[in-house]
This record gives structure tokens, C-alpha cells and sequence, in this order.
């Protein structure tokens, strides 16, 4: 009984016009998403690997004298999955500029494409979010209030099937209708992926996104609930249809929106005139004493220069704060959680930011240990590291190769681990789901189906 | 006749639920977005100013002419309240002798994410993660949504109650019912985008920093005007849904579906794809080859330096140092000036006709994509507000322009100068060396290793040197295009918004006067 | 078979629709419910089917009761609408098709539907038409038909020939005759006097949620119903 409403309702939705339009331009977006992303990276790709070394010369070396006023930078690998959520790919900074003894700077120098775009992140998440949830609307909102009109509910109602079943029945065909158009989108923008031959993606990325099809209907159930709820709560389509436009605005298009402007009014978390106080009074409390033997004060100068390190990284922390205080905001809504676990999932979004940030830093102190072994090994040398003091006895004069040291590790986590990140985003969903899922069945079973006389 | 159908329309729309919550959240929205916007140009505009005067200190604290750049900074816009524009743009322009300002300049940019210690930007960079909204585009997206919602069902509503019947038996006649509905729609709409603009200014008002001058006004005007007229066609559009489906409610999803085609699917799907056809910039191979050949150049020129500048140091320390130079060195540095500097005039030239081909190309893409992009209403109307409050990239490539023109009159003040020695030193300034003990032992020291006949015996003092007298330099006036300017470029951009308006209705017209009455 | 013991059904803002109703339908009976709008006889019908639930008494379907066991008492009655509305882009035969299979009664065959539509006065070449282009009697005639396949001991039609034209009404009429022979109890709503002498058993008349009469035919064949019904009404 179950699956024959489910199977009349699937059939329902399958042939209903504005279902199919809808779909091609889910079709439509993901595979443009595909083909721009695409073109992205390969550009990302060029200026990733054309990023200069800096560090160390054509065999390999590094002149160990000119390490201490010398900088270069470490980049943040560009992402093959980026064209699921590009957001924090296109935003957040992908390059740490810095010197053996600190960290100077984190930047993103803007892609070409910024100073021409429109403005809307095109990628898959945006698709499914915007687009297929807008569907999930439309299939369901007539479902229990134009049935009440129209008088086949109390028809199906006068046969020995529950509520629940019905209530159940249609949801499960709304959200079959849905896996389909969405298997299929998915799928095309693959093959387009596949033909453009740019990106290759692993077997790994390939679990990672079967995942995000999963979350992807966990987070349509949501917004198919909410279109079911609404149909029971109103006594006809158009109301219905009224409440479910305003659900729908709100959670797709205010809250995502608004939730970084209100984390942006907690206000900055340093203004610039603080910082540079801070920063000013790092010297005096590493001071620097008149006729202080130059060991020592090449010491001093080394904590010096990790203490800006210290205040820069905990400036960058504080700013990604403020960020995750907005994503959290956001969350109210099913859409920033549905963005959230996306992001875990492909390995992008801040966490993945905040360890690049960590391994930069890592791979600076690996190197600066390297540098040093090497520098003891030379007898000649003063074994003394002065910041921003090259070419004289105190450091190695020597041209060495740093071994392992001198390569950046930064790897993407694993699906596994993505899977973990987004754990807590996973978690909403569901519970949006379930209080959702509660909140229709209790209404739909007192209410009554036939209307009160009278009326 | 008109009279008593708009009266009713607005009686029934005034009433109406949905009305009240699309009013009270239209107004929260434009609250909370003025305020926010309201605290960000505030933000912007301390910073300006702090800018400016740190520039202007910076310039009259030059001391050599060769180091002499001005930075023109643009001051943030008041109407960015209504229009944010482009997070990229830059909030100033440098004018140098060594480069001319073009589109396609990496550095600069105000939001090119660059976190060290010295970064100024009183606002958290990476917020950019989550899009900007603005009044305009609570107007474009939200208030679209509600204008669709008062309108899907104006007809066949109507038809499904009954009551389309009684009306169209009326003397009034079907063109003026629909005419009558969409006037009374409008000045519905009209409500909450008037209470949404005092809200706006109110937060104006309210702010110290912020003070509107005349053509501030007139572009608020502008901006309300095209804004009343944005949200007057889509009310024609929602109409002309509501005219050709069966049931209400399949029309607010058709509406739906409309909307969604115009304001998600064609500024980001056509958009994106016209990305996919982003000009390739060979110029990278060009300017690298442009490097090389600069390179050579200025490395084929001679100069010898015989002895250093810097070179007694009597106490490490205090940092006092002493200056010498000989004659031939003296000789070889002004003549090695006199070649080197107009190279790097003649590279800034080159280097910019690469960069300008450039962006002219980017231009060119830029306009197709926009074209491609035309028919969506919104995105019409968002470029005529960017226009109107002067935040879109038309206006920054004419300051650029204006910027360039200044730098002409700028380099045939400083062109000569070159030939004098404050183009490059002022050690002539210098105070002599004083005949002390210790400075005589350093002097004979370093006589002994460079072994060279000295003339000059200076103490270097940089900083107690005199800046320069800047009195002649030309000055840059405000560089941003005005209101009509800006607006103008527009015009085309108007007379679509109200070609497709009149369309929708012109179609709505016509097919009411066939409409099914049941 | 159908049994009503002191229903009553008081609505939450005081309406009164329904007032201690005792109604006692055998099989092979016909019992027509007449009343004005409003009088009470949807509510009645809604109350079998667990539409809404009684404020008070009993409903009973074959001695199951229905408001304490709704899935099981829906098996033993069938139900036709006022506006049979049906599922408006599937044909007739889908919508029998589905009908049948929610009443529990799987694996029928094609030609079982035709013959069920023939019977209830359906034209062939509406058979595999859209219901959406179907005139109301084509409609009602389809409900009947699902009504008939479910092969409910009851069934409960609330004003089914409301609306048809007297040449539709009359085979309609005719399949609740058939149906009666065959042994089933039905429960009837109706403004249509003139069909209810015709064919009831029974016949009841509603007034503002009591059942203010009951006659059985051979009460009725010596007085004019019209008349009954009118002095009935007045009486407030």
C-alpha cells in the first residue's frame, strides 16, 4: 500500500512540467559549474606551480649565509573539488609568505576572473541549495492541501492506510524524484569534468563525492519536509504555496546571506591601531641591552621575530573566528549546515585554511631546525642566526642541500577525516530532518480531514 | 473608472497578510543591511581619511624627486550603502613615474587579502567568504519575491473565487481592470521600498561621519526611482503568470520559477559560462620578455662604482655615519642617472601598452558578458545602481583615466629635474664631517683600504635633511566621474528595464482580453 | 452494519453539528439522510470514516468501532463524495487501478476494470482517458465503480447525485438498486426527495445535528414526502 502511493505520487511528479524545468536548470548550472571550474583551475594550477621557489637554487641547494634576509613563500594546493563549494577556495588566502625565523605575511593576490564576475558562486552546492530545494517545494506543497481540496485525500483516507503511510508515501516519492534529477545532474557534470579532461579526479575524491550526494539529500528531505509541512498546516495549495515561498526565502536566501554581516557587526576583532601597538611593544618586551654580547643578542632577535610571528598568527585565528562565528549564524538554517558539511566533505572551508596555516608554520620551524644542523656542521661559521643580517661570519657560509626539510607537506585530509569534520553539520541536518519529520506527522495526524462545516 | 479599481486593489492589498509580513520583513532587512553597509562605509571613510593624511605626509616628507609618488585616494562612495560594487576595487591609485596605472595592476588592491602586521583594513578580509549584500539587493532579490507574491494570483484568484465574473460584466472593461491592478500593485510596492529608503536615511542622518552633498541626493532619487521601476516589472511579469496558468497556486510556483530563472540561473549560469570564454592573458609572456629586454638594457649601462657611499662607521650604535665620495664617483652616479632613469620611463610606457591591450580586451569580454547577461532583470537593475552610486568598474577605469592624465601633467614637472642631484641625492646638503679624533682614525683607516682621493666629508643625516619644496607640483582634483556621467552610461540600461516592463504588459493586455472567465 | 449509538460531535468554537445520533443500517438496506446544508449529514458520514473524531457516542462498521479502530472499520465500508475529484493526469483505468490496490485487493486485471466500468454505465473510450476531461456524472460513475470494487459490506455516499443531470441521476439510482439486491447496507445523503422515495428503506430527516425523523418506506407510501420534509423544517 505503501508503494502504491509512493509509485502514483512518483509518477505525479515525473510528468509535472515545471518539475522537469526546474531539473534541466539544475542540469544546466552544475555542468556550467563544471566547465568554469574547469578553466579555474588550470589557471590555479599554472600559478601554483609557477610559484618560485626562492628557497633553493638550481641543484637543490640553499646558501645557508643568505637565509637570514631572505623570504619566499609556501601555496595552498589548489582544490580538485572546489566546483562543489567554491566559496572558501575563491576567498580565503592560499599563500604564506615567510622568512627562516617568521612567518611574514598570509595573502591571496585575486584571481584575473574577480575583477570581471558577477558576484554568484556557480557551483554544485549553490545548485542544490538555490534550485533543487526550490523543487523540493513544488513537489511537495500541494500534496496534502490541494488534496484536501480537491477530495482525493478523504478518498484515499476512507481506505484501511494510516496517515503516516500517506504522509510517509509522499514524502518518499518527493525524495526519489529528487535522487533521480539529482543523480542525473551529478552525473553529467561528471562526464563533462571527465571530457574536459582538465581535472582527474581520484578514487578518493570520487567517495568524497558520493558523500556529498548523500548530505545533498539529507538536506533536500529537509526543505521536502518543510514543503509537507506546510501543506498540512494550510487548508489550500495557495497558501500553501505562500508559506513555503516564505520558508524558502528566509532560509535560502536570508540567513546564508546575512549571517556573515551580523558576525561582521561583532566588530574587528583588533582594530589596526591595536595591532600595531602590540606589535610595537614586542621590542620592549625583548629588550636589547647596550654592549650585549652578539650571541645573546641574536637570541633575543630570533624571539622577537617569533613573538610577531605569534601575534600574526593569532590575528589570522581571530579573523577566522569571526568567519566560523558567521558560518555558525548561518546554520540556523538548514542551507549554511547543508554548506558546512559540504565544505568538511571536500576538504575546503576554514579548517582546511587553519591547517595549511599549521603546516606552513611547521615547515618554517622544520626548516629553521635543518638550517641550524647544517650550520653546526660547519666549523667555520659562528654558529650565530641574526634576523635580517646576511653575508658576514656569524651564520654558514656553506650552499647545502636541507634534505626533506625543504618540501612542503600539505596534504588535503582524507575523506575519512572530512567526513569527521563535517560531522557536527551532518548531525544538524539530521535533526532538522527529525524535528521536522515529527512536527508533519503530529500536525497531519490530529488534524482533521474534513473541513468544518460551514466554512 | 481606473480610480475605483485602484482604490480596491490597494484596499485589498493594504490588508492582506502577506502584505504585512513581506513589510515587516522587507524593513528588517533594509535596517539591518543599511546599518551594517551605514557601518562599513563609515569604517571606510575613517580609513580614507587617515589614508589621505598619511599620504600627504608621506609626499611632503619626500626628499629626493626621483622617490616623489603621489597616491590618489578614492574616497568611498555614501551610496555604496545601496550598491556595494566590487570588493576588489581599489581605494587608491598611485601615480609614479615608474608605472601608469592600467586595470589589470596586480597590486593595490584594497581587498587583495595581504594579512601581516601592517595591514589597515578595519574590516575582517575573509567576511568576503560570505557575499555582499546590499539595499539593492534586498530590493533585487527580496522585494522581487514579495512583489511576485501580491500579483500571482490578482487573476486567476480572482477566477477561482468567482468574483471575475461580476467584474469583468463591469462597464470598466478588462484593459483598465489589469491596468488598475497593476497601479494599485505598484503603489503597494511602492510602500515598503519607501519605508525601506527612509529607514536608510534615517541611519543617514543619524551617522556623524556620513553628510550627503547635492548630487548624493539626486542619486539616492535615481536609485528610488529605478528601483520603483525594477519592481514594476516584475509585478508585470507576475501578472502575466497569473494570466496563463489554470491555478493560483501553480502560478506563484510558475512566478516562482520565473524568478528563479532571472535572478539565480542567468547572471551566474550565463555568467559563468561566458567566464568559461575569459580572454587568455598573453601578456604574462610578453611582459616577462619585456623584463628581460628592460634588464639587459639597464644592466648594459656603465657605471662603475668606484667607492661606496657608506663607508666609516664610528659608532655602530648610535648609527652616526660618515659619507665620502670622490670626484670620479660623483661623475659616474649622475651620468649613470641620466641614462637609467628615462629607461625606466621608456619601460613604464612599454609596459603599460601591454597591459592597456589587456584590459581593453578584458573590456571587450566584459561587454559581451554583460550582454549575454541583459535580459535578466536583475541584473539590469544592478548595474544601474552600481552605476548611479558610482561603485561599478566603469567608474574606477574613468578615474584611472583621469588618473593617467594627471600623471602626464605630473611628468613634465618632474622630467626636468632629472638633470639636478635632488633627483637622486641630497649628500651635498649634508653637514661636513667634524675634525674629532675618532672621525680622523676612521678616515685615514678606510683611505688605507680604498686607497682613493676623497672630496666629500659628510655625516650621513638623512633624516635631518630638509624635505622638499613641493610648491610647483600639479595637483589632482576629486577624479570620480559625476553623478550624470555615471548615470548617463546607463541610459540604455533604463530603456530595456522599461522596454521589458512595457512588454510584459503589452502581452498581459492582450491576452486578458481573451482570458477564460471560468 | 452501519450503527450510529448517541454520536455527537461538538466542534471547538461551540458548533453543536452533530447531537446523540442513533442510526442502525442492516445489509440490503437503502437509508437516505435528508437534511439542509449544514444539517449535519456530511459530519455523520465523516465520523465512520474517521475524518473527524466524535465528541461523544459511537460510530460502528460491522460492529468494529471507528474511531477506535480506524484501519480496521475502513475496510467494511466504502466511500463516494459528494465531487468525486480524482487524480486529474491519470486515466480512469490508473485511477481504479490505484484505488483498488489502497482497499487491499491486488493482481486485478485489466479486463476486470473494464468490466467494472462498463457496468456502472462508463463509455469504452473514456476507459484509458484523462480524468481531468471527465463531466461530473462520468465522475461520480467512476466513484461508484471504485466504491464497487473495494467489496465493502457498507457504503457510505454523502449527496452523490448532486449536480447530475436526472438521466445520470437515474443510472446511478439504478446501480445503488443493484448493489442493495447484492446485500450491502448503504448510507445515503441527499437533498434529491423525489430519488430518496424512490429507492430508501429508510429514510431520516436532519435537523441542525438531530434526527428529528425516521420512517421506513412503507410509513412513507401513504404521505407525501415533500409535504414531511417542508413541516418538518418549519417546525424550530
Amino acid at each position: 500500500m505503501f508503494w502504491t502511493i509512493v509509485r502514483r505520487e512518483f509518477l505525479d511528479h515525473l510528468v509535472s512540467f515545471r518539475f522537469t524545468a526546474v531539473f534541466l536548470l539544475t542540469v544546466f548550472l552544475t555542468v556550467v559549474s563544471v566547465m568554469v571550474f574547469s578553466v579555474d583551475f588550470e589557471q590555479r594550477k599554472k600559478a601554483f606551480q609557477r610559484e618560485p621557489a626562492g628557497l633553493i637554487d638550481a641543484s637543490g641547494k640553499t646558501s645557508l649565509m643568505m637565509l637570514p634576509c631572505n623570504g619566499w613563500g609556501v601555496q595552498r594546493a589548489p582544490s580538485q573539488l572546489a566546483f562543489l563549494s567554491g566559496g572558501t577556495e575563491q576567498e580565503l588566502p592560499n599563500r604564506v609568505s615567510m622568512a627562516l625565523h617568521c612567518i611574514q605575511s598570509i595573502d591571496r593576490a585575486p584571481e584575473m576572473g574577480e575583477i570581471a564576475g558577477t558576484g554568484l558562486h556557480a557551483d554544485w552546492a549553490a545548485a542544490v541549495s538555490l534550485l533543487l530545494s526550490f523543487a523540493a517545494g513544488l513537489l511537495t506543497y500541494k500534496s496534502i492541501s490541494g488534496e484536501s481540496r480537491d477530495g482525493t485525500l478523504t478518498l484515499l483516507l476512507s481506505n484501511p492506510v494510516s496517515k503516516a503511510t500517506v504522509l510517509s508515501a509522499k514524502y518518499a516519492a518527493a525524495l526519489l524524484a529528487l535522487t533521480v534529477s539529482f543523480t542525473i545532474a551529478v552525473v553529467a557534470g561528471l562526464l563533462v569534468l571527465r571530457v574536459m579532461g582538465i581535472v582527474d579526479l581520484s578514487g578518493d575524491d570520487l567517495i568524497r563525492i558520493g558523500l556529498f550526494g548523500v548530505v545533498g539529500l539529507m538536506f533536500l528531505s529537509v526543505f521536502v519536509l518543510v514543503g509537507l509541512l506546510c501543506s498540512v498546516l494550510t487548508r489550500t495549495p495557495v497558501i500553501a504555496a505562500v508559506a513555503f515561498l516564505l520558508s524558502w526565502t528566509v532560509l535560502v536566501v536570508v540567513v546564508p546571506n546575512v549571517g556573515g554581516m551580523i558576525a561582521g557587526l561583532a566588530g574587528r576583532v583588533q582594530s589596526p591601531l591595536q595591532y600595531k601597538e602590540m606589535s610595537d611593544a614586542i621590542p620592549s618586551q625583548y629588550p636589547v641591552r647596550p654592549g650585549m654580547e652578539a650571541g645573546e643578542f641574536a637570541s633575543i632577535q630570533i624571539q622577537r621575530e617569533k613573538a610577531w610571528e605569534n601575534l600574526l598568527i593569532d590575528y589570522v585565528n581571530a579573523l577566522l573566528h569571526q568567519v566560523e562565528l558567521g558560518k555558525t549564524i548561518t546554520r540556523l538554517s538548514p542551507s549554511g549546515a547543508y554548506v558546512g558539511a559540504v565544505e568538511g566533505i571536500a576538504g575546503l572551508g576554514t579548517s582546511r585554511f587553519r591547517r595549511f596555516i599549521d603546516n606552513a608554520v611547521r615547515y618554517r620551524e622544520g626548516l629553521f631546525r635543518a638550517a641550524l644542523e647544517a650550520d653546526r656542521g660547519d666549523s667555520k661559521s659562528e654558529h650565530r642566526y641574526v634576523p635580517w643580517r646576511c653575508g658576514s661570519t656569524n651564520f654558514s657560509r656553506e650552499t647545502v642541500d636541507l634534505g626533506s626539510a625543504k618540501e612542503f607537506h600539505d596534504p588535503p585530509p582524507s575523506s575519512l577525516e572530512g567526513l569527521a569534520t563535517a560531522g557536527w553539520d551532518i548531525l544538524l541536518l539530521a535533526m532538522y530532518n527529525l524535528i521536522l519529520f515529527s512536527l508533519a506527522f503530529w500536525r497531519f495526524a490530529s488534524r482533521d480531514v474534513a473541513p468544518t462545516p460551514g466554512v | 473608472m481606473i480610480r475605483e479599481i485602484l482604490g480596491k486593489e490597494l484596499l485589498v492589498n493594504l490588508l492582506s497578510l502577506r502584505f504585512m509580513i513581506g513589510l515587516v520583513v522587507a524593513m528588517l532587512l533594509m535596517g539591518l543591511v543599511g546599518y551594517v553597509l551605514m557601518a562599513d562605509y563609515s569604517a571606510r571613510y575613517q580609513t580614507y581619511l587617515g589614508d589621505l593624511q598619511r599620504h600627504q605626509n608621506e609626499l611632503s616628507q619626500t626628499r629626493v624627486f626621483s622617490k616623489v609618488q603621489v597616491i590618489l585616494d578614492i574616497p568611498p562612495s555614501p551610496l555604496s550603502v545601496f550598491s556595494r560594487g566590487m570588493r576588489d576595487l581599489p581605494s587608491s591609485i598611485t601615480i609614479s613615474p615608474y608605472h601608469i596605472p592600467t586595470l589589470v595592476d596586480d597590486a593595490g588592491s584594497s581587498e587583495t587579502i595581504h594579512l601581516s602586521g601592517t595591514d589597515k583594513n578595519p574590516v575582517n578580509p575573509l567576511l568576503k567568504v560570505f557575499g555582499s549584500l546590499d539595499v539593492c539587493f534586498v530590493i533585487s532579490v527580496v522585494l522581487s519575491l514579495f512583489a511576485l507574491l501580491l500579483v500571482f494570483d490578482s487573476l486567476s484568484g480572482e477566477r477561482e473565487a468567482g468574483t471575475l465574473k461580476l467584474v469583468f460584466s463591469a462597464p470598466a472593461g478588462r484593459v483598465n481592470l489589469l491596468l488598475g491592478k497593476f497601479l494599485g500593485a505598484v503603489i503597494t510596492m511602492a510602500i515598503p521600498l519607501t519605508i525601506g529608503f527612509l529607514e536608510v536615511l534615517i541611519l543617514f542622518a543619524s551617522s556623524q561621519q556620513v553628510s550627503l552633498r547635492g548630487p548624493d541626493w539626486a542619486g539616492l532619487g535615481l536609485i528610488y526611482s529605478f528601483s520603483l521601476l525594477y519592481l514594476a516589472g516584475f509585478l508585470a511579469l507576475g501578472l502575466l503568470v497569473s494570466l496563463f496558468t489554470r491555478e493560483s497556486s501553480s502560478g506563484l510556483m510558475a512566478s516562482l520559477l520565473a524568478w528563479a530563472v532571472v535572478v539565480i540561473v542567468l547572471p551566474s549560469g550565463l555568467g559563468s559560462l561566458a567566464r568559461y570564454y575569459y580572454p587568455e592573458r598573453r601578456e604574462e609572456a610578453m611582459l616577462e620578455e619585456l623584463d628581460r629586454r628592460f634588464s639587459d638594457e639597464f644592466n648594459r649601462i656603465p657605471y662603475r662604482q668606484v667607492s661606496s657611499w657608506n663607508m666609516a662607521q664610528t659608532d655602530p650604535h648610535r648609527g652616526e655615519s660618515l659619507l665620502g665620495i670622490t670626484r670620479e664617483e660623483a661623475f659616474n652616479r649622475s651620468e649613470y642617472v641620466k641614462k637609467a632613469f628615462p629607461l625606466k620611463f621608456r619601460y613604464a610606457e612599454d609596459r603599460y601598452r601591454i597591459a592597456q591591450a589587456y584590459a581593453d580586451r578584458l573590456a571587450t569580454w566584459r561587454r559581451t558578458r554583460d550582454n549575454l547577461i541583459r535580459p535578466s532583470l536583475s541584473f539590469l537593475y544592478g548595474k544601474i545602481c552600481s552605476a548611479v552610486s558610482g561603485t561599478d568598474l566603469e567608474t574606477y577605469d574613468a578615474a584611472l583615466t583621469r588618473a593617467r592624465l594627471y600623471r602626464d601633467a605630473l611628468q613634465s614637472y618632474l622630467l626636468p629635474k632629472v638633470a639636478r642631484p635632488e633627483w637622486f641625492t641630497r649628500i651635498f646638503e649634508y653637514p661636513d664631517m667634524e675634525p674629532t679624533q675618532a672621525n680622523e682614525q676612521a678616515w685615514r683607516a678606510l683611505e688605507e683600504k680604498e686607497g682613493s682621493d676623497v672630496y666629500l666629508k659628510k655625516i650621513w643625516t638623512w633624516s635631518r635633511v630638509a624635505p622638499l619644496d613641493l610648491a610647483g607640483m600639479p595637483l589632482m582634483q576629486d577624479n570620480r566621474p559625476g553623478l550624470w556621467a555615471r548615470t548617463e552610461g546607463s541610459f540604455w540600461d533604463v530603456v530595456i528595464l522599461l522596454g521589458m516592463t512595457g512588454c510584459f504588459l503589452v502581452l498581459a493586455l492582450r491576452r486578458i482580453l481573451h482570458y477564460p472567465v471560468d | 452494519m452501519i450503527q450510529a449509538i448517541d454520536l455527537s460531535k461538538r466542534y471547538e468554537d461551540g458548533l453543536l453539528a452533530l447531537d446523540h445520533l442513533n442510526l442502525n443500517i442492516n445489509p440490503g438496506q437503502i437509508y437516505c439522510l435528508l437534511g439542509a446544508n449544514g444539517a449535519g449529514k456530511t459530519t455523520t458520514i465523516n465520523l465512520f470514516f474517521n475524518f473527524i473524531e466524535p465528541t461523544g457516542g459511537t460510530a460502528l462498521l460491522n460492529g468494529v468501532d471507528c474511531t477506535k479502530r480506524p484501519l480496521d472499520a475502513k475496510r467494511h465500508a466504502a466511500y463516494v463524495s459528494e465531487n468525486v475529484m480524482l487524480y486529474g493526469n491519470f486515466t480512469a483505468r490508473q485511477n481504479l487501478d490505484f484505488f483498488t490496490k489502497l482497499a487491499g485487493r491486488k493482481d486485478l486485471k485489466k479486463e476486470e476494470y473494464y468490466m467494472v466500468m462498463r457496468q456502472v454505465g462508463l463509455p469504452e473510450r473514456a476507459f484509458e482517458q484523462r480524468v481531468k476531461t471527465f463531466s461530473k456524472g462520468m465522475r461520480q460513475k467512476l466513484g461508484i465503480a471504485i466504491a464497487m470494487l473495494k467489496q465493502a459490506p457498507a457504503l457510505l455516499l454523502d449527496e452523490p447525485t448532486s449536480g447530475l443531470d436526472p438521466k445520470a441521476a437515474a443510472e446511478f439510482v439504478e446501480l445503488l438498486l443493484t448493489l442493495k439486491r447484492e446485500g450491502k447496507a448503504i448510507l445515503m445523503s441527499t437533498h434529491d426527495i423525489f430519488r430518496a422515495k424512490e429507492i430508501a428503506d429508510v429514510v431520516g430527516i436532519m435537523k441542525e445535528g438531530v434526527l428529528i425523523m425516521e420512517k421506513s418506506r412503507r410509513e412513507l407510501e401513504a404521505e407525501d414526502l415533500e409535504k414531511l420534509y417542508l413541516k418538518y423544517m418549519e417546525v424550530s
